[in-house]
């Protein structure tokens, strides 16, 4: 028996190796650089508001954007015939829903998007915010009130009638309802109003095309939180809702934006139709439909069997999609950055919790992370280049400061000087730097998530791990989840002797300092290498002078920059798979909380 | 009998209200919802009032019966990640998709197992028991969600002939009702095997030969339908394995089946949907493994008072 | 794979009372049969899982959790690009997969034999006991295997892991679980034959404790069955640890277990570029479980008495 089994247990995985690892050839697709988002040029009545400067170019395998054509919309003219039902495979969402308060904004940027609009659009080419539902907007001089002028040409869908002021307040109050968990949520209740009732009388309707925020903070972006770019206000029927409540939204949404919700299927799909005439656009497909597939593979085989058009796909088998005919197109905008926290950074003076016996102690003398040269010295450990190179096919730009980028308010050029300098791969000095603060071979914890959007997060944790065992710190990693990790290490204040993965979006720096450098209840992790940061923040969001604003945000950005406080790793642009046999043109920002928008634009293939 | 019939029924729905305490530790256990969907920057006063408004801030024992009171109707209660939507409603919805394959990859199982068995047993230590046994176990050797990409690989993407994934036409069937029925396959058949030997060896086999019946007709009509009773109590056992296995299918064909739902919701430590699954689940093959027991009490006497 | 095994809970034991004879316990094989013994599986077996898994610091080229970024996915020696420093190329991360794979057998093979090994002992105790009492105890002891039995292991997996992160030791629990239930099954059938037979009351009647009845005459009489049972197992143990690493449930990075090696390499596995990341290692599962299985059935071929008489 043994022997005939011998030749059949070969033949049998000889066969499998022949079918499996000899596919077709796959050409190396050609080099391309990928260009540039130009600045805007379109004037907008909003405060000043820096525009996206070139920053350093980026080379990429197979990835390019869109150049901006002189006319937009470019494609738009040359499109005559209108494309079928337009099939997106993606990675499901945390929360499948209709109403924008019940989830991230990643979630309603995607599901909710499509069939409403905010208030501020952001620009497809630049990510910049420009004129939506509301023409023109403006602040008092404290930052207080912000007035919205609307369009008064718009119906809602479903024939719940014209789109009007008194639906802004509503809409904004749902952001904060009592079971709403938006990501805006913190903010808007902070901004806006603690119950609906309380924004329905701070959002104010002057008369039927003007509406004005009351803001109890002062705050200088306001128009950013409320805007297309953020997320999470889309607008709402009122009238809807006053003739069928939630219930109504949940069945059949009524919105303004340029598709109109038609059905989903919870984990299945979700489907919208083309609204003609859009004030803004109007799609060239006929239908949109979002293909919920969470595994890999499934979504590439899904593409390359023309079951969908596009499709989000990993980096690592983007060679093999070009090899197949696709396509990959990446955003006009850096749309992720990526980095280590590392953990345990808390400064006492900014209050330690521990005092007072409360659950949270974040202050621990002895945390070797509270020596500046054990966090340089982590930060010489890694090797970015490679990284960069091999996991994410060199389309990385360089991230100096966690939080902070060239084209964004803040940014001090002096950081990009010193890189290498200051941030430089030196394995030699990083141990060196060990030795000196005697915490040599200390012991550290490498949490590694999965996260949206950058498959790569756990190649990149595992390779270092490697890295930072290579200078002698003894590492051990685990694979957790952000939900774990808020629950074992952050809610208990236990961040100390660990380094995590983590990844943010392309958003105002005092955003990401305010989730991660702030000592307040939103301080996510509250590294805090410096008393100042505190009052830095404040400053830097409170004032409307942009300059004296954006001095605040470059101080703040030099003492995470000179102390180490992170370990950024790399800006990444978002990138998507398409058929070319199908889509001619998306061009979208990225900067929308890494979010694929935008998607009126597409084209069909001519 | 009938009081068999009764202790029976008795002693499952006891075995019922254990499991209901042990999935809702279980599921408590996984940790805290708001964690997993509530933003990054939500403070800790933001997950008070979600709590709060999502009744999470009762003590759990009153958690537990109201859960239990509510179950006892069918009230699961609604999904905590799809707000709105009944946890049970979730579950049915799905149920006839993944009950669907779980058969379907039974009849691949049975196809390939039964034939196998029967000649592995009359055939035994020939070719054709030695190629049985490797087609058999390859499928067992094999983690299901492995051999599922790679058929969606060679069957959909480079041949074409059937679609990759979701549920669509008939031909979605084919893949993810291969790829959970070919890992039965190998226990099926040792089954069929060892009880068509029995069978092989009976008297009445023996007699049947005496009186010169073809050996085919004796091996294929007398022995087989003898031989799938033994088979038949491992029902319950192979409709458990069958539903566990259609988890990481469904993840890979994207199937909108039960498996995929449990999956998510563990992520999303979605309380009502996990009980709602498990005890789903359970009900289905504590029901199965009764009706067996039963069924053989009917058959064989002398059970009832073993 | 719920169905190892042949021994059905009751109507079995009737059938069987004839078939064991208290001579023909224990692990017996005859020297003639161990010449028969199926080379096969016994080398593969060796090759793949037992001497990598004893020698892996002796013979295993590179280190298992180290690898560099520069040479990451790395072709084996014999396709274009390959060499020689990484006989099965290199993973992802630039790790060496001969490497990974060696030091993954032993992964396997503690997960596997402490797995079984554990359920085969909780198991074995209950169903024997189960079978002997008889009554209450029986039913208690049923219910118990059908609550196990019933609740889905894949999700307790998720579970555990969601509370106590990805350990070994969860891997371990989750998996005893599962498995334990099928041994008291077996058992149980097993002794409600072997219960009846005149040995049996011959203690009995001579005075012998239910302790010393159950160890001393009922546990010989039912080993090879369970035994079998183990050798079948051990696939399944592998099969499902690697289920569990697909769903993020299994052991933890970075350990080289085969299962999380060909859950991290699915998406590369019909790609030119990283196909032997996870092929490779899926290989040595499907030899190891498969030599497992031929090795399972040969055993039951020769410890069952029924193919015997056949």
């Amino acid at each position: 028996m043994s022997k005939i089994a011998v030749l059949i247990a070969v033949a049998l995985t000889a066969a499998t190796v022949t079918i499996v690892g000899c596919g077709g050839a796959v050409e190396q697709p050609a080099a391309g650089v990928a260009t540039q988002p130009q600045a805007s040029d379109a004037a907008t009545a909003a405060p000043v508001r820096p525009s996206p400067l070139p920053a350093t170019p980026a080379v990429t395998i197979v990835a390019t954007a869109t150049p901006r054509p002189t006319n937009t919309p470019s494609a738009a003219q040359a499109v005559t015939d209108l494309g079928g039902r337009l099939r997106i495979a993606s990675v499901p969402p945390v929360q499948q829903l209709v109403g924008s308060w019940l989830g991230t904004t990643t979630a309603a940027n995607m599901q909710v998007r499509p069939f409403s609009d905010p208030l501020i659009h952001t620009d497809r080419f630049d990510g910049s915010l420009v004129p939506g539902l509301a023409t023109s907007w403006e602040a008092n001089e404290d930052g207080t009130q912000w007035t919205f002028h609307l369009r008064d040409d718009i119906e809602f869908q479903h024939g719940w009638g014209k789109f009007t002021a008194h639906d802004v307040p509503h809409s904004t109050g749902l952001i904060v309802k009592e079971d709403a968990i938006a990501s805006d949520t913190g903010i808007f209740r902070e901004l806006f109003g603690n119950t609906y009732d309380d924004v329905i009388n701070n959002v104010v309707v002057v008369d039927d095309n003007t509406v004005r925020y009351d803001v109890q903070v002062p705050n200088s972006i306001v128009d950013f939180f409320i805007s297309a770019q953020q997320g999470n206000l889309f607008m709402y029927s009122k009238a809807q809702f006053e003739a069928e409540g939630l219930d109504g939204y949940e069945a059949r949404p009524a919105g303004v934006g340029p598709w109109q919700f038609e059905e989903r299927t919870l984990d299945v799909n979700l489907l919208y139709s083309r609204v003609p005439d859009h004030y803004r656009r109007s799609p060239f497909f006929e239908e949109l439909e979002w293909v919920l597939i969470p595994e890999e593979n499934t979504r590439l085989a899904q593409l390359k069997t023309g079951q969908v058009q596009i499709g989000e796909i990993s980096r690592e088998l983007h060679i093999d999609a070009v090899g197949s005919g696709l396509e990959v197109v990446q955003s006009q905008l850096p749309s992720l950055q990526v980095t280590f926290i590392i953990g345990g950074v808390y400064n006492p003076e900014a209050g330690s919790e521990c005092a007072d016996g409360g659950e949270r102690c974040f202050y621990q003398p002895d945390e070797p992370h509270l020596d500046v040269r054990v966090r340089e010295a982590i930060n010489r450990a890694i090797n970015r280049q490679e990284i960069n190179e091999q996991l994410f096919d060199g389309i990385g730009q360089p991230h100096v400061v966690w939080g902070y980028h060239p084209a964004l308010p803040g940014w001090n050029s002096r950081w990009l000087e010193e890189h290498e300098e200051k941030y430089g791969f030196d394995p030699e000095r990083a141990r060196q730097l060990l030795k000196e603060s005697g915490h040599e071979g200390y012991k550290v914890k490498l949490l590694l998530t999965e996260l949206p959007g950058v498959p790569e997060m756990i190649p990149m944790g595992e390779a270092t791990y490697t890295y930072l065992t290579n200078v002698g710190i003894d590492v051990t990693s685990e694979a957790v989840e952000w939900s774990t990790y808020r629950a074992d290490y952050y809610r208990p204040g236990r961040t100390h002797g660990t380094i995590a993965a983590s990844r943010g979006t392309y958003r105002p720096a005092e955003i990401t300092v305010r989730s991660y450098n702030r000592s307040g209840p939103t301080g996510f992790w509250r590294t805090s290498v410096d008393p100042r940061t505190d009052t830095l923040y404040d400053l830097a969001t409170r004032s409307m002078d942009p300059v004296v604003k954006a001095d605040a945000l470059r101080e703040l950005g030099d003492l995470k920059f000179d102390l180490y406080s992170e370990a950024p790793i790399v800006w990444l642009p978002a990138q998507l798979v398409i058929d070319p046999r199908e889509v001619g043109e998306y061009v979208w920002p990225g900067n929308i909380n890494a979010s694929f928008t935008h998607t009126e634009y597409i084209t069909p293939a001519q | 009998m009938q009081r068999y019939i009764l202790v029976r029924i008795v002693q499952s729905i006891l075995a019922l209200l254990v499991l209901t305490v042990i999935v809702f530790s279980l599921a408590r256990f996984a940790g805290d919802p708001l964690d997993v969907l509530l933003p990054l920057e939500a403070t800790v006063e933001d997950a008070e009032r979600v709590r709060a408004a999502w009744g999470l801030d009762k003590p759990v024992y009153v958690q537990y019966f109201k859960f239990l009171g509510n179950a006892l109707t069918g009230d699961f209660g609604e999904s905590i990640k799809h707000r709105d939507q009944q946890a049970i409603d979730l579950v049915f919805d799905r149920l006839p998709n993944t009950a669907l394959l779980a058969g379907l990859a039974l009849v691949v199982a049975t196809v390939i197992a039964v034939p196998v068995g029967v000649l592995s047993a009359v055939k035994k230590d020939t070719v054709f028991d030695y190629l049985g046994k490797i087609l058999a176990l390859t499928g067992q050797s094999l983690p299901a969600f492995w051999l599922g990409l790679v058929l969606m690989w060679i069957f959909a993407v480079n041949l074409g002939l059937v679609p990759t994934s979701g549920k669509s036409g008939v031909t979605s069937y084919i893949l993810p009702a291969i790829s959970i029925g070919w890992f039965q396959v190998a226990a099926l058949m040792r089954l069929v095997r060892s009880s068509m030997l029995d069978v092989l060896d009976t008297e009445y086999v023996k007699l049947a030969r005496i009186k010169g019946v073809s050996e085919r007709k004796v091996v294929w009509k007398h022995c087989l339908r003898n031989a799938a009773i033994a088979p038949f109590t491992y029902f319950a056992l192979i409709l458990g394995s069958l539903m566990v296995g259609s988890v990481s299918i469904e993840f890979v064909f994207a199937w909108p089946g039960v498996g995929l739902l449990a999956v998510d919701s563990t992520i999303a430590r979605d309380f009502p949907v996990i009980q709602a699954v498990v005890i789903v689940f359970c009900v289905v093959y504590i029901t199965a493994n009764l009706l067996v027991d039963i069924a053989y009490a009917y058959v064989d006497p002398r059970i009832r008072f073993s | 794979m719920a169905a190892e095994d042949r021994t059905s809970p009751v109507p079995a034991a009737a059938q069987d009372t004839e078939a064991l004879q208290p001579e023909r316990s224990r692990l017996s094989l005859g020297l003639s049969e161990m010449r028969r013994l199926p080379w096969f599986p016994v080398v593969v077996l060796l090759v793949v899982l037992v001497i990598p898994a004893v020698f892996a610091n002796q013979i295993a080229p590179h280190d298992p959790t180290r690898g560099s970024l520069s040479s990451r996915l790395q072709p084996p020696v014999w396709q274009e690009g390959g060499n020689s420093e990484h006989l099965l190329g290199t993973d992802k991360v630039g790790r060496d997969i001969l490497t990974r794979i060696i030091y993954g057998s032993r992964i396997s093979v503690i997960i596997a034999l402490i797995a079984i090994v554990v359920s085969g002992i909780i198991g074995t105790a209950l169903g024997i006991t189960a079978g002997y009492w008889g009554g209450w105890v029986d039913a208690l002891i049923m219910r118990l295997v059908d609550i196990s039995l019933s609740i889905p292991i894949i999700l307790l997996g998720l579970v555990l892991v969601a509370a106590l992160g990805p350990r070994t030791s969860t891997v371990i629990g989750v998996i005893v679980v599962l498995l334990w239930s099928r041994y008291a099954r077996l058992a149980r059938g097993e002794t409600l034959a072997v219960r009846v037979q005149d040995f049996v009351s011959r203690a009995q009647v001579a005075g012998s404790g239910h302790i010393r009845i159950m160890f001393k005459h009922i546990l010989p009489n039912v080993f090879n069955s369970l035994v079998v049972l183990a050798t079948l197992q051990v696939g399944f143990v592998i099969i499902l640890e690697s289920t569990l690493s697909f769903l993020g449930a299994g052991v933890p990075r970075p350990n080289p277990a085969w299962g999380l090696m060909v859950a991290d390499g699915r998406e590369l596995v019909a790609s030119e570029k990283g196909w032997w990341v996870s092929l490779l290692p899926g290989m040595a599962i499907m030899l190891v479980v498969l030599s497992m299985n031929l090795l399972g059935d040969w055993l039951r071929d020769r410890l069952d008495p029924k193919q015997r008489q056949v």
